[in-house]
Protein backbone atom coordinates (compact mmCIF):
# COMPACT_ATOMS: atom_id res chain seq x y z
CA UNK A 1 0.00 0.00 0.00
CA UNK A 2 1.02 3.53 -0.79
CA UNK A 3 0.32 5.68 2.22
CA UNK A 4 1.64 8.86 0.79
CA UNK A 5 2.75 11.74 3.25
CA UNK A 6 0.66 13.09 5.87
CA UNK A 7 -0.91 16.02 4.23
CA UNK A 8 -1.92 14.40 0.89
CA UNK A 9 -3.44 11.29 3.40
CA UNK A 10 -5.48 14.15 4.88
CA UNK A 11 -6.77 15.67 1.71
CA UNK A 12 -7.60 12.15 1.01
CA UNK A 13 -9.58 11.19 3.90
CA UNK A 14 -10.66 14.30 5.13
CA UNK A 15 -14.11 14.52 2.73
CA UNK A 16 -15.11 11.09 3.86
CA UNK A 17 -14.68 12.32 7.80
CA UNK A 18 -16.59 15.53 6.97
CA UNK A 19 -19.50 13.70 4.82
CA UNK A 20 -19.59 11.27 7.72
CA UNK A 21 -19.76 13.89 10.94
CA UNK A 22 -22.27 15.51 8.52
CA UNK A 23 -24.66 12.76 8.00
CA UNK A 24 -23.79 11.23 11.72
CA UNK A 25 -25.14 14.33 13.08
CA UNK A 26 -28.19 14.74 11.02
CA UNK A 27 -28.66 11.41 12.36
CA UNK A 28 -28.47 12.22 15.32
CA UNK A 29 -29.96 15.37 15.61
CA UNK A 30 -33.55 14.22 16.88
CA UNK A 31 -32.11 12.91 19.79
CA UNK A 32 -29.81 15.61 20.31
CA UNK A 33 -32.78 18.71 20.17
CA UNK A 34 -34.88 15.99 22.39
CA UNK A 35 -32.14 16.13 25.42
CA UNK A 36 -31.86 20.07 24.73
CA UNK A 37 -35.84 20.18 24.73
CA UNK A 38 -36.26 18.45 27.95
CA UNK A 39 -34.24 20.79 29.79
CA UNK A 40 -36.29 23.90 28.06
CA UNK A 41 -39.04 25.51 30.34
CA UNK A 42 -42.06 24.67 28.52
CA UNK A 43 -42.83 27.67 26.91
CA UNK A 44 -39.00 28.03 25.25
CA UNK A 45 -39.63 24.66 23.72
CA UNK A 46 -41.70 26.04 20.59
CA UNK A 47 -39.43 29.36 19.81
CA UNK A 48 -36.66 29.43 17.71
CA UNK A 49 -37.09 26.69 15.68
CA UNK A 50 -36.14 27.87 12.28
CA UNK A 51 -32.67 28.54 13.39
CA UNK A 52 -30.09 25.99 15.17
CA UNK A 53 -30.20 28.24 18.61
CA UNK A 54 -32.93 25.32 19.10
CA UNK A 55 -30.80 22.96 20.24
CA UNK A 56 -29.11 24.70 22.63
CA UNK A 57 -30.66 24.43 26.14
CA UNK A 58 -30.64 28.12 26.96
CA UNK A 59 -32.07 29.41 29.59
CA UNK A 60 -31.66 25.94 30.88
CA UNK A 61 -33.85 24.38 33.84
CA UNK A 62 -34.45 21.21 35.66
CA UNK A 63 -38.14 21.63 36.18
CA UNK A 64 -39.18 18.99 33.90
CA UNK A 65 -37.23 16.45 35.64
CA UNK A 66 -38.59 17.39 38.72
CA UNK A 67 -41.80 17.64 37.17
CA UNK A 68 -41.87 13.68 36.05
CA UNK A 69 -42.76 12.08 39.75
CA UNK A 70 -45.35 14.12 40.16
CA UNK A 71 -47.61 13.36 36.73
CA UNK A 72 -46.88 9.85 37.08
CA UNK A 73 -45.85 7.18 39.53
CA UNK A 74 -42.31 6.90 38.45
CA UNK A 75 -40.73 4.45 40.86
CA UNK A 76 -43.31 2.12 41.04
CA UNK A 77 -43.23 2.01 37.11
CA UNK A 78 -39.51 1.44 36.96
CA UNK A 79 -39.40 -1.00 39.17
CA UNK A 80 -41.95 -3.07 37.91
CA UNK A 81 -40.54 -2.51 34.58
CA UNK A 82 -37.06 -3.57 35.58
CA UNK A 83 -38.94 -6.68 37.62
CA UNK A 84 -40.18 -7.99 34.24
CA UNK A 85 -37.15 -7.90 32.14
CA UNK A 86 -35.01 -9.10 34.79
CA UNK A 87 -37.23 -11.82 35.54
CA UNK A 88 -37.26 -12.28 31.68
CA UNK A 89 -33.78 -12.98 31.73
CA UNK A 90 -33.04 -14.88 34.46
CA UNK A 91 -35.78 -17.13 33.49
CA UNK A 92 -34.53 -17.12 30.10
CA UNK A 93 -31.17 -18.17 30.58
CA UNK A 94 -32.61 -20.90 33.07
CA UNK A 95 -35.32 -22.15 30.45
CA UNK A 96 -33.15 -21.33 27.07
CA UNK A 97 -29.79 -22.58 28.40
CA UNK A 98 -30.12 -26.24 28.97
CA UNK A 99 -32.94 -26.48 26.37
CA UNK A 100 -29.76 -25.38 23.68
CA UNK A 101 -27.22 -27.32 25.30
CA UNK A 102 -29.40 -30.38 24.65
CA UNK A 103 -30.17 -29.37 21.38
CA UNK A 104 -26.21 -29.19 20.66
CA UNK A 105 -24.75 -31.93 22.29
CA UNK A 106 -27.12 -34.61 23.53
CA UNK A 107 -29.12 -37.33 21.09
CA UNK A 108 -32.62 -37.57 21.75
CA UNK A 109 -36.10 -38.98 19.90
CA UNK A 110 -37.36 -36.18 17.93
CA UNK A 111 -34.48 -33.91 18.39
CA UNK A 112 -34.26 -32.71 14.59
CA UNK A 113 -37.86 -32.43 14.29
CA UNK A 114 -38.35 -30.27 17.87
CA UNK A 115 -35.69 -27.91 16.80
CA UNK A 116 -37.10 -27.28 12.98
CA UNK A 117 -40.95 -26.41 14.40
CA UNK A 118 -38.72 -23.72 16.95
CA UNK A 119 -36.75 -22.59 14.29
CA UNK A 120 -40.00 -21.80 12.19
CA UNK A 121 -41.79 -20.20 15.23
CA UNK A 122 -38.60 -17.68 15.14
CA UNK A 123 -40.69 -16.09 12.45
CA UNK A 124 -43.75 -15.55 14.19
CA UNK A 125 -44.23 -11.85 15.66
CA UNK A 126 -45.88 -10.99 19.11
CA UNK A 127 -48.51 -8.72 16.80
CA UNK A 128 -49.77 -11.60 14.86
CA UNK A 129 -51.09 -13.75 17.50
CA UNK A 130 -51.46 -10.59 20.51
CA UNK A 131 -55.01 -11.69 20.86
CA UNK A 132 -54.66 -15.32 21.42
CA UNK A 133 -51.97 -15.35 23.49
CA UNK A 134 -54.51 -12.23 25.88
CA UNK A 135 -56.85 -15.09 25.51
CA UNK A 136 -54.40 -17.57 26.91
CA UNK A 137 -53.42 -15.58 29.41
CA UNK A 138 -56.62 -14.65 30.85
CA UNK A 139 -57.23 -18.29 30.98
CA UNK A 140 -55.40 -18.44 34.23
CA UNK A 141 -57.21 -15.00 35.57
CA UNK A 142 -58.64 -17.73 38.26
CA UNK A 143 -55.10 -17.16 39.54
CA UNK A 144 -55.80 -13.21 40.70
CA UNK A 145 -56.86 -14.70 43.73
CA UNK A 146 -54.23 -16.80 44.48
CA UNK A 147 -51.50 -13.76 44.04
CA UNK A 148 -53.33 -11.06 43.57
CA UNK A 149 -53.85 -8.37 41.19
CA UNK A 150 -50.01 -7.47 40.63
CA UNK A 151 -48.49 -9.85 41.17
CA UNK A 152 -50.48 -11.59 38.12
CA UNK A 153 -50.01 -9.06 35.90
CA UNK A 154 -46.33 -8.72 36.27
CA UNK A 155 -46.54 -12.57 35.86
CA UNK A 156 -48.42 -12.15 33.00
CA UNK A 157 -46.09 -9.65 31.54
CA UNK A 158 -42.82 -11.80 32.15
CA UNK A 159 -43.83 -15.44 31.76
CA UNK A 160 -45.01 -15.62 28.21
CA UNK A 161 -41.37 -14.52 27.32
CA UNK A 162 -38.65 -16.54 29.21
CA UNK A 163 -38.64 -19.23 26.94
CA UNK A 164 -37.94 -18.13 23.10
CA UNK A 165 -37.00 -19.58 20.09
CA UNK A 166 -34.19 -17.35 19.05
CA UNK A 167 -32.62 -17.20 22.13
CA UNK A 168 -32.13 -21.10 21.72
CA UNK A 169 -30.90 -20.66 18.48
CA UNK A 170 -28.14 -18.39 18.73
CA UNK A 171 -27.12 -20.20 22.51
CA UNK A 172 -27.12 -23.62 20.68
CA UNK A 173 -25.41 -21.81 17.50
CA UNK A 174 -22.69 -21.17 20.00
CA UNK A 175 -22.72 -24.02 21.99
CA UNK A 176 -22.28 -25.58 19.03
CA UNK A 177 -18.55 -23.87 18.06
CA UNK A 178 -17.04 -24.53 21.50
CA UNK A 179 -14.39 -27.13 21.38
CA UNK A 180 -15.77 -30.66 22.68
CA UNK A 181 -12.48 -31.95 24.43
CA UNK A 182 -13.20 -29.28 27.63
CA UNK A 183 -16.59 -31.51 27.94
CA UNK A 184 -14.93 -34.43 27.37
CA UNK A 185 -12.29 -33.63 30.26
CA UNK A 186 -14.90 -33.27 32.30
CA UNK A 187 -16.89 -36.18 31.76
CA UNK A 188 -13.75 -38.07 31.99
CA UNK A 189 -13.57 -36.88 35.75
CA UNK A 190 -16.83 -38.38 36.57
CA UNK A 191 -19.04 -35.16 35.91
CA UNK A 192 -22.95 -35.83 34.92
CA UNK A 193 -24.83 -33.64 32.19
CA UNK A 194 -26.39 -31.49 34.57
CA UNK A 195 -22.70 -30.56 36.04
CA UNK A 196 -21.33 -30.17 32.20
CA UNK A 197 -23.19 -27.66 31.32
CA UNK A 198 -23.04 -25.57 34.25
CA UNK A 199 -19.82 -26.04 35.13
CA UNK A 200 -18.18 -25.70 31.82
CA UNK A 201 -20.21 -24.93 29.22
CA UNK A 202 -22.37 -22.10 30.36
CA UNK A 203 -19.43 -20.26 31.57
CA UNK A 204 -17.53 -20.71 28.06
CA UNK A 205 -20.34 -19.33 26.07
CA UNK A 206 -20.84 -15.46 28.30
CA UNK A 207 -20.43 -13.61 25.26
CA UNK A 208 -23.61 -15.61 23.63
CA UNK A 209 -25.06 -15.42 27.52
CA UNK A 210 -24.55 -11.60 27.83
CA UNK A 211 -25.87 -11.16 23.74
CA UNK A 212 -29.40 -13.16 24.54
CA UNK A 213 -29.50 -11.39 28.22
CA UNK A 214 -28.71 -7.81 26.44
CA UNK A 215 -31.65 -8.24 23.57
CA UNK A 216 -34.35 -9.61 26.23
CA UNK A 217 -33.58 -6.53 28.21
CA UNK A 218 -34.10 -4.25 24.88
CA UNK A 219 -37.07 -5.53 23.58
CA UNK A 220 -38.75 -5.84 26.68
CA UNK A 221 -38.01 -2.50 28.56
CA UNK A 222 -38.93 -0.64 24.97
CA UNK A 223 -42.00 -2.98 24.27
CA UNK A 224 -45.82 -1.35 24.51
CA UNK A 225 -47.79 -3.10 22.53
CA UNK A 226 -48.42 -6.52 25.15
CA UNK A 227 -48.33 -4.04 28.31
CA UNK A 228 -51.07 -2.22 26.85
CA UNK A 229 -53.12 -5.46 26.07
CA UNK A 230 -52.38 -6.85 29.84
CA UNK A 231 -52.03 -3.47 31.92
CA UNK A 232 -55.04 -2.90 33.70
CA UNK A 233 -54.19 -0.55 37.00
CA UNK A 234 -52.08 2.26 37.22
CA UNK A 235 -49.89 0.15 39.75
CA UNK A 236 -48.93 -2.56 37.15
CA UNK A 237 -47.92 -0.28 34.21
CA UNK A 238 -44.39 -0.56 32.41
CA UNK A 239 -42.07 2.50 31.40
CA UNK A 240 -43.01 2.72 27.60
CA UNK A 241 -46.98 2.26 29.05
CA UNK A 242 -46.70 5.63 31.44
CA UNK A 243 -44.80 7.49 28.70
CA UNK A 244 -47.67 6.63 26.02
CA UNK A 245 -50.22 7.44 29.10
CA UNK A 246 -48.44 10.81 29.70
CA UNK A 247 -48.69 11.45 26.04
CA UNK A 248 -51.95 10.96 25.65
CA UNK A 249 -53.75 12.35 28.49
CA UNK A 250 -54.68 15.94 29.21
CA UNK A 251 -52.98 17.97 30.22
CA UNK A 252 -49.93 17.59 27.73
CA UNK A 253 -46.73 19.54 29.19
CA UNK A 254 -44.21 18.76 26.14
CA UNK A 255 -41.48 19.32 28.87
CA UNK A 256 -42.14 16.83 30.99
CA UNK A 257 -42.77 14.42 28.33
CA UNK A 258 -39.67 14.98 26.74
CA UNK A 259 -37.86 14.56 29.99
CA UNK A 260 -39.40 11.16 30.32
CA UNK A 261 -38.88 10.00 27.22
CA UNK A 262 -35.04 10.67 27.74
CA UNK A 263 -34.78 8.73 31.19
CA UNK A 264 -36.63 6.15 29.45
CA UNK A 265 -33.95 5.90 26.73
CA UNK A 266 -31.27 6.30 28.95
CA UNK A 267 -30.89 2.33 30.36
CA UNK A 268 -30.83 0.80 27.40
CA UNK A 269 -28.05 3.32 25.74
CA UNK A 270 -26.27 2.12 28.96
CA UNK A 271 -27.20 -1.37 28.22
CA UNK A 272 -25.79 -1.20 24.63
CA UNK A 273 -22.70 1.15 25.35
CA UNK A 274 -21.86 -1.63 27.97
CA UNK A 275 -22.40 -4.96 25.92
CA UNK A 276 -21.67 -3.81 22.45
CA UNK A 277 -17.92 -5.76 22.78
CA UNK A 278 -19.99 -8.38 23.84
CA UNK A 279 -22.79 -8.53 20.93
CA UNK A 280 -20.13 -8.46 18.34
CA UNK A 281 -18.21 -11.22 19.82
CA UNK A 282 -21.22 -13.66 19.98
CA UNK A 283 -22.69 -12.72 16.19
CA UNK A 284 -18.97 -14.04 15.21
CA UNK A 285 -19.36 -16.81 17.23
CA UNK A 286 -22.40 -17.82 15.73
CA UNK A 287 -21.48 -17.46 12.11
CA UNK A 288 -25.07 -15.71 11.99
CA UNK A 289 -23.30 -13.30 10.34
CA UNK A 290 -23.43 -13.84 6.49
CA UNK B 1 -26.08 -45.01 29.52
CA UNK B 2 -27.83 -44.06 26.11
CA UNK B 3 -31.40 -44.21 28.04
CA UNK B 4 -29.94 -41.99 30.71
CA UNK B 5 -28.73 -39.56 28.16
CA UNK B 6 -32.28 -39.65 26.44
CA UNK B 7 -33.62 -38.94 29.73
CA UNK B 8 -31.54 -36.15 30.54
CA UNK B 9 -32.25 -34.52 27.53
CA UNK B 10 -35.97 -34.73 27.72
CA UNK B 11 -35.21 -32.73 30.79
CA UNK B 12 -33.15 -29.96 29.74
CA UNK B 13 -35.85 -29.17 27.20
CA UNK B 14 -39.33 -29.97 28.53
CA UNK B 15 -39.41 -26.59 30.22
CA UNK B 16 -38.79 -24.88 27.01
CA UNK B 17 -40.85 -26.96 24.98
CA UNK B 18 -44.04 -26.40 27.31
CA UNK B 19 -43.67 -22.62 27.57
CA UNK B 20 -43.10 -21.85 23.95
CA UNK B 21 -45.85 -24.47 23.60
CA UNK B 22 -47.92 -22.63 25.90
CA UNK B 23 -47.76 -19.35 24.97
CA UNK B 24 -46.91 -19.50 21.39
CA UNK B 25 -48.34 -22.93 19.27
CA UNK B 26 -51.46 -22.86 21.55
CA UNK B 27 -52.16 -19.39 20.95
CA UNK B 28 -51.87 -19.49 17.08
CA UNK B 29 -54.04 -22.67 16.78
CA UNK B 30 -56.23 -21.36 19.59
CA UNK B 31 -56.64 -18.60 17.02
CA UNK B 32 -57.33 -20.35 13.98
CA UNK B 33 -60.52 -22.30 16.12
CA UNK B 34 -61.95 -19.16 16.98
CA UNK B 35 -61.92 -17.76 13.96
CA UNK B 36 -64.27 -20.32 13.47
CA UNK B 37 -66.39 -19.92 16.13
CA UNK B 38 -68.58 -16.89 17.81
CA UNK B 39 -66.83 -15.48 20.73
CA UNK B 40 -67.27 -12.16 22.85
CA UNK B 41 -64.69 -10.36 24.88
CA UNK B 42 -66.80 -11.26 27.28
CA UNK B 43 -67.37 -15.02 26.76
CA UNK B 44 -65.31 -17.39 29.00
CA UNK B 45 -66.21 -20.08 26.47
CA UNK B 46 -65.67 -20.55 23.27
CA UNK B 47 -69.35 -19.64 21.62
CA UNK B 48 -71.10 -22.04 18.35
CA UNK B 49 -69.88 -22.62 15.47
CA UNK B 50 -70.26 -20.41 12.73
CA UNK B 51 -67.86 -21.51 9.54
CA UNK B 52 -66.68 -18.59 7.74
CA UNK B 53 -68.50 -15.84 8.55
CA UNK B 54 -66.28 -14.51 10.41
CA UNK B 55 -63.78 -13.95 7.83
CA UNK B 56 -66.81 -13.11 5.49
CA UNK B 57 -67.14 -10.24 8.32
CA UNK B 58 -63.44 -9.17 8.06
CA UNK B 59 -63.48 -9.02 4.20
CA UNK B 60 -66.73 -6.97 3.59
CA UNK B 61 -65.55 -4.76 6.49
CA UNK B 62 -64.26 -1.55 4.75
CA UNK B 63 -62.39 -0.85 7.93
CA UNK B 64 -60.51 -3.65 7.14
CA UNK B 65 -59.97 -2.85 4.10
CA UNK B 66 -58.82 0.18 4.48
CA UNK B 67 -56.40 -0.89 7.16
CA UNK B 68 -54.85 -3.54 4.98
CA UNK B 69 -54.79 -1.14 2.05
CA UNK B 70 -52.22 1.45 4.23
CA UNK B 71 -50.37 -1.60 5.93
CA UNK B 72 -49.38 -2.59 2.37
CA UNK B 73 -48.89 1.35 1.24
CA UNK B 74 -46.50 1.56 4.62
CA UNK B 75 -44.76 -1.45 3.42
CA UNK B 76 -44.07 -0.63 0.06
CA UNK B 77 -42.81 2.73 1.59
CA UNK B 78 -40.59 0.90 3.79
CA UNK B 79 -39.14 -2.18 2.06
CA UNK B 80 -37.63 -0.50 -0.73
CA UNK B 81 -36.38 2.53 0.60
CA UNK B 82 -35.06 1.33 4.25
CA UNK B 83 -33.07 -1.49 2.79
CA UNK B 84 -31.46 0.48 -0.31
CA UNK B 85 -30.27 3.23 2.11
CA UNK B 86 -29.20 0.64 4.41
CA UNK B 87 -27.08 -0.75 1.69
CA UNK B 88 -25.82 2.05 0.70
CA UNK B 89 -24.39 3.24 4.46
CA UNK B 90 -23.38 -0.21 4.83
CA UNK B 91 -20.94 -0.03 1.97
CA UNK B 92 -19.86 3.34 3.19
CA UNK B 93 -18.85 2.53 6.65
CA UNK B 94 -17.70 -0.76 5.65
CA UNK B 95 -14.57 1.55 4.21
CA UNK B 96 -11.73 1.55 6.61
CA UNK B 97 -10.77 4.50 8.51
CA UNK B 98 -11.16 5.94 12.12
CA UNK B 99 -14.45 7.97 11.47
CA UNK B 100 -16.18 5.04 9.80
CA UNK B 101 -16.75 3.67 13.47
CA UNK B 102 -18.42 6.69 14.82
CA UNK B 103 -20.36 7.00 11.81
CA UNK B 104 -22.05 3.61 12.67
CA UNK B 105 -22.83 4.60 16.16
CA UNK B 106 -24.62 7.06 15.36
CA UNK B 107 -26.57 5.60 12.86
CA UNK B 108 -27.23 2.38 15.39
CA UNK B 109 -28.42 4.28 17.99
CA UNK B 110 -32.34 5.30 17.20
CA UNK B 111 -32.56 1.53 16.67
CA UNK B 112 -32.05 1.49 20.57
CA UNK B 113 -35.23 3.89 21.05
CA UNK B 114 -38.60 2.59 21.96
CA UNK B 115 -41.43 3.17 19.28
CA UNK B 116 -43.27 5.25 21.79
CA UNK B 117 -40.65 7.42 22.43
CA UNK B 118 -39.74 7.73 18.50
CA UNK B 119 -43.63 8.26 18.09
CA UNK B 120 -43.74 10.64 21.34
CA UNK B 121 -40.81 12.79 19.79
CA UNK B 122 -41.36 12.88 15.89
CA UNK B 123 -44.83 13.72 16.64
CA UNK B 124 -43.73 17.05 18.67
CA UNK B 125 -40.86 17.42 15.33
CA UNK B 126 -43.84 16.85 12.90
CA UNK B 127 -45.97 19.97 14.44
CA UNK B 128 -47.60 22.16 12.21
CA UNK B 129 -47.53 25.62 12.21
CA UNK B 130 -50.06 27.30 15.14
CA UNK B 131 -50.04 29.92 17.65
CA UNK B 132 -47.29 28.96 20.22
CA UNK B 133 -44.99 28.11 17.32
CA UNK B 134 -44.33 24.77 15.10
CA UNK B 135 -42.12 21.66 15.15
CA UNK B 136 -38.59 21.52 14.30
CA UNK B 137 -39.46 20.16 10.74
CA UNK B 138 -41.79 23.11 9.90
CA UNK B 139 -39.41 25.51 11.89
CA UNK B 140 -36.56 24.06 8.94
CA UNK B 141 -39.22 24.45 5.64
CA UNK B 142 -39.78 28.36 7.40
CA UNK B 143 -35.72 28.61 7.44
CA UNK B 144 -35.39 27.46 3.75
CA UNK B 145 -38.41 29.93 2.72
CA UNK B 146 -40.31 26.99 1.89
CA UNK B 147 -44.32 26.95 2.63
CA UNK B 148 -45.16 24.89 6.02
CA UNK B 149 -46.76 21.09 5.45
CA UNK B 150 -49.59 19.89 7.70
CA UNK B 151 -47.68 16.61 8.13
CA UNK B 152 -49.51 13.93 9.79
CA UNK B 153 -52.83 16.21 9.97
CA UNK B 154 -53.16 15.65 6.50
CA UNK B 155 -54.44 12.49 5.24
CA UNK B 156 -51.90 12.56 1.99
CA UNK B 157 -48.89 12.99 4.45
CA UNK B 158 -49.23 11.19 7.50
CA UNK B 159 -48.64 7.53 6.02
CA UNK B 160 -45.38 8.81 4.19
CA UNK B 161 -44.30 10.84 7.05
CA UNK B 162 -44.95 7.35 9.53
CA UNK B 163 -42.33 5.71 6.79
CA UNK B 164 -39.41 8.30 6.98
CA UNK B 165 -39.70 8.33 11.20
CA UNK B 166 -39.80 4.44 10.97
CA UNK B 167 -37.04 4.64 8.22
CA UNK B 168 -34.70 6.69 10.13
CA UNK B 169 -35.52 4.35 13.36
CA UNK B 170 -34.93 1.32 11.85
CA UNK B 171 -32.15 1.48 8.87
CA UNK B 172 -29.25 1.64 11.03
CA UNK B 173 -30.42 -2.35 12.72
CA UNK B 174 -30.06 -3.53 8.42
CA UNK B 175 -26.92 -1.52 7.91
CA UNK B 176 -25.62 -3.42 10.92
CA UNK B 177 -26.79 -6.73 9.27
CA UNK B 178 -25.79 -6.09 6.00
CA UNK B 179 -22.20 -4.94 7.32
CA UNK B 180 -21.53 -8.49 8.53
CA UNK B 181 -22.38 -9.76 5.05
CA UNK B 182 -19.95 -7.78 3.13
CA UNK B 183 -17.49 -7.97 5.83
CA UNK B 184 -17.88 -11.91 4.96
CA UNK B 185 -17.15 -11.73 1.52
CA UNK B 186 -13.61 -12.35 0.33
CA UNK B 187 -11.23 -9.69 -0.47
CA UNK B 188 -9.77 -12.06 -3.07
CA UNK B 189 -12.71 -11.82 -5.25
CA UNK B 190 -12.42 -7.70 -5.46
CA UNK B 191 -8.64 -7.91 -6.32
CA UNK B 192 -9.77 -10.51 -8.84
CA UNK B 193 -12.36 -8.04 -10.45
CA UNK B 194 -9.57 -5.02 -10.25
CA UNK B 195 -7.18 -6.97 -12.14
CA UNK B 196 -9.83 -7.59 -14.44
CA UNK B 197 -10.13 -4.16 -14.77
CA UNK B 198 -13.69 -3.63 -13.43
CA UNK B 199 -14.55 -0.64 -12.54
CA UNK B 200 -16.61 0.52 -8.67
CA UNK B 201 -19.96 -0.01 -10.23
CA UNK B 202 -18.66 -3.53 -12.31
CA UNK B 203 -17.11 -4.72 -8.74
CA UNK B 204 -20.34 -3.65 -6.74
CA UNK B 205 -22.40 -5.81 -9.56
CA UNK B 206 -20.67 -8.44 -9.84
CA UNK B 207 -18.82 -9.09 -6.40
CA UNK B 208 -20.60 -7.58 -3.73
CA UNK B 209 -24.29 -8.18 -5.00
CA UNK B 210 -23.82 -11.63 -5.22
CA UNK B 211 -21.85 -12.03 -2.62
CA UNK B 212 -24.28 -10.59 0.01
CA UNK B 213 -27.24 -11.83 -1.59
CA UNK B 214 -28.31 -14.48 1.23
CA UNK B 215 -27.83 -11.56 3.64
CA UNK B 216 -30.32 -9.26 1.52
CA UNK B 217 -32.55 -11.85 1.08
CA UNK B 218 -32.64 -12.11 4.86
CA UNK B 219 -33.19 -8.24 5.27
CA UNK B 220 -35.88 -7.83 3.31
CA UNK B 221 -37.60 -10.11 5.01
CA UNK B 222 -36.96 -9.15 8.16
CA UNK B 223 -37.82 -5.65 6.94
CA UNK B 224 -41.07 -6.71 5.18
CA UNK B 225 -42.17 -8.58 8.81
CA UNK B 226 -41.60 -5.45 10.50
CA UNK B 227 -43.37 -3.06 7.88
CA UNK B 228 -46.35 -5.27 8.24
CA UNK B 229 -46.44 -4.73 12.35
CA UNK B 230 -47.22 -1.43 11.99
CA UNK B 231 -48.49 -0.25 15.06
CA UNK B 232 -47.36 1.62 17.81
CA UNK B 233 -46.71 4.94 15.60
CA UNK B 234 -50.17 5.52 14.10
CA UNK B 235 -52.21 4.32 17.41
CA UNK B 236 -50.00 7.07 19.90
CA UNK B 237 -49.70 9.42 17.08
CA UNK B 238 -52.80 9.43 14.74
CA UNK B 239 -55.00 7.05 16.48
CA UNK B 240 -55.27 5.94 12.78
CA UNK B 241 -56.32 8.86 11.24
CA UNK B 242 -56.86 11.39 10.02
CA UNK B 243 -59.73 9.94 8.02
CA UNK B 244 -58.48 6.34 8.66
CA UNK B 245 -55.08 7.24 6.29
CA UNK B 246 -53.21 5.23 8.67
CA UNK B 247 -55.59 2.52 10.55
CA UNK B 248 -53.22 -0.48 10.53
CA UNK B 249 -54.06 -3.92 10.14
CA UNK B 250 -53.00 -4.51 13.84
CA UNK B 251 -54.90 -1.57 15.16
CA UNK B 252 -57.83 -3.42 13.26
CA UNK B 253 -57.34 -6.57 15.22
CA UNK B 254 -56.72 -4.51 18.28
CA UNK B 255 -59.98 -2.68 18.10
CA UNK B 256 -62.28 -5.74 16.92
CA UNK B 257 -61.26 -7.44 20.04
CA UNK B 258 -61.37 -4.48 22.68
CA UNK B 259 -63.28 -1.91 21.35
CA UNK B 260 -66.00 -3.89 19.59
CA UNK B 261 -65.25 -6.91 21.90
CA UNK B 262 -65.73 -9.50 19.21
CA UNK B 263 -62.70 -12.00 19.77
CA UNK B 264 -63.92 -14.23 16.73
CA UNK B 265 -63.56 -11.21 14.30
CA UNK B 266 -60.45 -10.18 15.80
CA UNK B 267 -59.00 -13.74 15.38
CA UNK B 268 -60.22 -13.85 11.41
CA UNK B 269 -58.18 -11.12 10.97
CA UNK B 270 -55.73 -12.28 12.44
CA UNK B 271 -55.44 -15.60 10.59
CA UNK B 272 -54.73 -13.32 7.42
CA UNK B 273 -52.19 -11.54 8.92
CA UNK B 274 -50.84 -14.95 9.77
CA UNK B 275 -51.43 -16.21 5.89
CA UNK B 276 -49.40 -12.68 4.69
CA UNK B 277 -46.49 -13.50 7.35
CA UNK B 278 -46.10 -16.91 6.44
CA UNK B 279 -46.20 -15.77 2.23
CA UNK B 280 -44.02 -13.26 3.31
CA UNK B 281 -41.25 -15.80 4.27
CA UNK B 282 -42.11 -18.52 1.96
CA UNK B 283 -41.22 -15.75 -0.75
CA UNK B 284 -37.81 -14.80 1.35
CA UNK B 285 -36.98 -18.78 1.08
CA UNK B 286 -37.34 -19.13 -2.66
CA UNK B 287 -35.37 -16.09 -2.89
CA UNK B 288 -32.75 -17.26 -0.40
CA UNK B 289 -32.30 -20.32 -2.57
CA UNK B 290 -31.59 -18.67 -5.61
CA UNK B 291 -29.55 -16.04 -4.34
CA UNK B 292 -27.51 -18.97 -2.83
CA UNK B 293 -27.36 -20.78 -6.43
CA UNK B 294 -25.95 -17.51 -7.49
CA UNK B 295 -22.86 -17.30 -5.25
Amino acid sequence: MNRGTGTSRLRRTLPGAVAAAVVGLLFLAPVLWMIAASFKPESEIHRDVSSLRSFLPAPATLDNYAAVPQRTNLVTVLVNTFLVVAAIAIGGILINGPAAYAFARMRFPGRDVLFLLLVVSIILPLEVIVIPLFMTVAGFSGAVDLVGDRLFALSALSVPFMAKAFNIFLLRQYFLSLPRSLEEAAFLDGAGWWRVFWRIALPNAVPAVVTVVLLDFVVHWNDFLWPLVVCTGQDTRTVQLALGNFFTEPPISWGAILAYATLATLPVMLVFALGQRWIVQSVAGTGVKG
Amino acid sequence: MIARERLIALLFVLPAVLLIGLFVFWPTVSMARTSLHQQRLTDAQTGPFCGGENFRAVWDDPDFRTAARNTAYFAVLVVPLQTALALALAVWVNAPGRWTRGLRLALFLPTTLSLTVVAVLWDLLYEPAQASGSGLFNGLLGALGLPGQPFLTSPAQAMPCLAAMSIWQGVGFQMMILLAGLQSVSGELYEAAALDGARRWGRFVHVTLPGIAPTLALVLMITTIFALKLFVQPYLMTGGGPQGATRSVVQYMFEAAFSRRDLGLACAAGVLFFVAVAVVAGVQRRLFRSAEALT
